[in-house]
């Protein structure tokens, strides 16, 4: 890239820092919106040049140097961009996944448990359902009438030996 | 009132790890007879079985309980009421031997104190599956002052002896009442204060 040829009749517009052409030497990552109408006007008046100017190969060759420049900032910011839309659709996906995850943990109510707990299947027809204390007391029931069904045995047995006889007889009596 | 078929009442009770036999070991007692399926005992299930010994008529209620884990807060409550307890392990089941130092902490903590313990090695038919030699479980009986039977439910090796053995001491340390007292004290295990459990 050569540094624009001649500058003739243009001397009124560029005083400052090279002027509009200097958007063109910025990186594409710094540009404005002010750069890009600066690029706007430069390549314009470029084009007015080939259709009227009296330098037509200088004006041609100067724009070619432009446009490719252009093409490069548009590449670059392009690419970038490309670059920065798939990082955020990556991490838009995770985002989405976590999020499922943790709204199906709380519909299952599991996002507190510790340790300790546990999940239990409300719809598992064997799920636990019954506290240690309630298993005591059917299982003190069940064998506080094991003793007394085994106590009516002995008394009948003891009927059955005696014959019928009054229950006196039987060893303790009633 | 309750009628009394028998001069005293002993309550006993099995505790060992779940599967060494404990409901077989009652079961072989109390009704001679053996199961090769395994029921996991729910909690705490008791049988009754009457024997004589010195002309006395002694009714065992004999307490058997889940191995389980999960229901020990429901077993370790029926320790207090015990006279004897039978702390059962599997000679084909190392683990079982090595948790019997765990039984023995849960008598210390919830059994009555002149309780009176047994050791039993259970499953001694199964020669060729053992993994406790006989020795250990003899040692380790002689250092806690326990008596020791190996047993076998299935082929009805050393049970009666057992559990008339452990009846048998109950009795010598229960003190002389009337063959007809009216209330068998329970609640107090029936202890003689100062009586030594003497080693196999």
């Amino acid at each position: 890239p050569k540094p624009p040829p001649g500058r003739q009749e243009e001397e009124g517009e560029e005083e400052e820092d090279g002027g509009p052409e200097r958007a063109l030497e910025k990186s594409p990552f710094e540009l404005t919106a002010g750069d890009v109408y600066d690029i706007s006007s430069v390549v314009g008046r470029d084009l007015l040049q080939l259709s009227t100017g009296p330098r037509v190969p200088a004006a041609l060759a100067r724009l070619q140097f432009r446009i490719v420049r252009v093409l490069e900032m548009l590449e670059a910011l392009v690419s970038e961009s490309s670059l920065a839309e798939e990082q955020l659709r990556m991490e838009r996906d995770s985002l989405r996944r976590e999020l499922e995850e943790l709204r199906r943990g709380a519909d299952r109510g599991s996002l507190s448990l510790g340790p300790d707990k546990m999940v239990i299947d409300l719809t598992d027809p064997n799920r636990p359902r019954f506290t240690l204390q309630e298993l005591r007391d059917v299982l003190q029931e069940r064998n506080q009438l094991k003793a007394q069904l085994l106590v009516v045995q002995e008394e009948l047995q003891c009927y059955k030996s005696q014959n019928l006889l009054p229950p006196p007889a039987c060893q303790g009596g009633l | 009132m309750a009628k009394k078929t028998y001069d005293l009442l002993f309550k006993l009770l099995l505790i060992g790890d779940s599967g060494v036999g404990k409901t077989c070991v009652l079961f072989r007692f109390s009704d001679d007879a053996f199961n090769t399926t395994f029921i996991s005992t729910i909690g705490i299930d008791f049988k009754i079985k009457t024997v004589e010994l010195q002309g006395k008529k002694i009714k065992l209620q004999i307490w058997d309980t889940a191995g389980q884990e999960r229901f020990h807060t429901i077993t370790t409550s029926y320790y207090r009421g015990a006279m004897g307890i039978m702390l059962v392990y599997d000679i084909t089941n190392a683990k079982s031997f090595e948790n019997i130092s765990k039984w023995l902490r849960n008598i210390d903590e919830h059994a009555n104190e002149d309780v009176e313990r047994m050791l039993l090695g259970n499953k001694c038919d199964m020669e060729d599956k053992r993994v406790v030699p006989k020795a250990k479980g003899e040692q380790i009986a002689r250092e806690h002052g326990i008596r020791f039977f190996e047993t076998s439910a299935k082929a009805n090796i050393n049970i009666e002896k057992a559990f008339l053995t452990l009846a048998e001491d109950i009795l010598r340390k229960t003190p002389v009442k009337e063959p007809n007292s009216e209330n068998v004290d329970i609640s107090s295990g029936g202890g003689v204060t100062g009586w030594k459990s003497k080693c196999c």
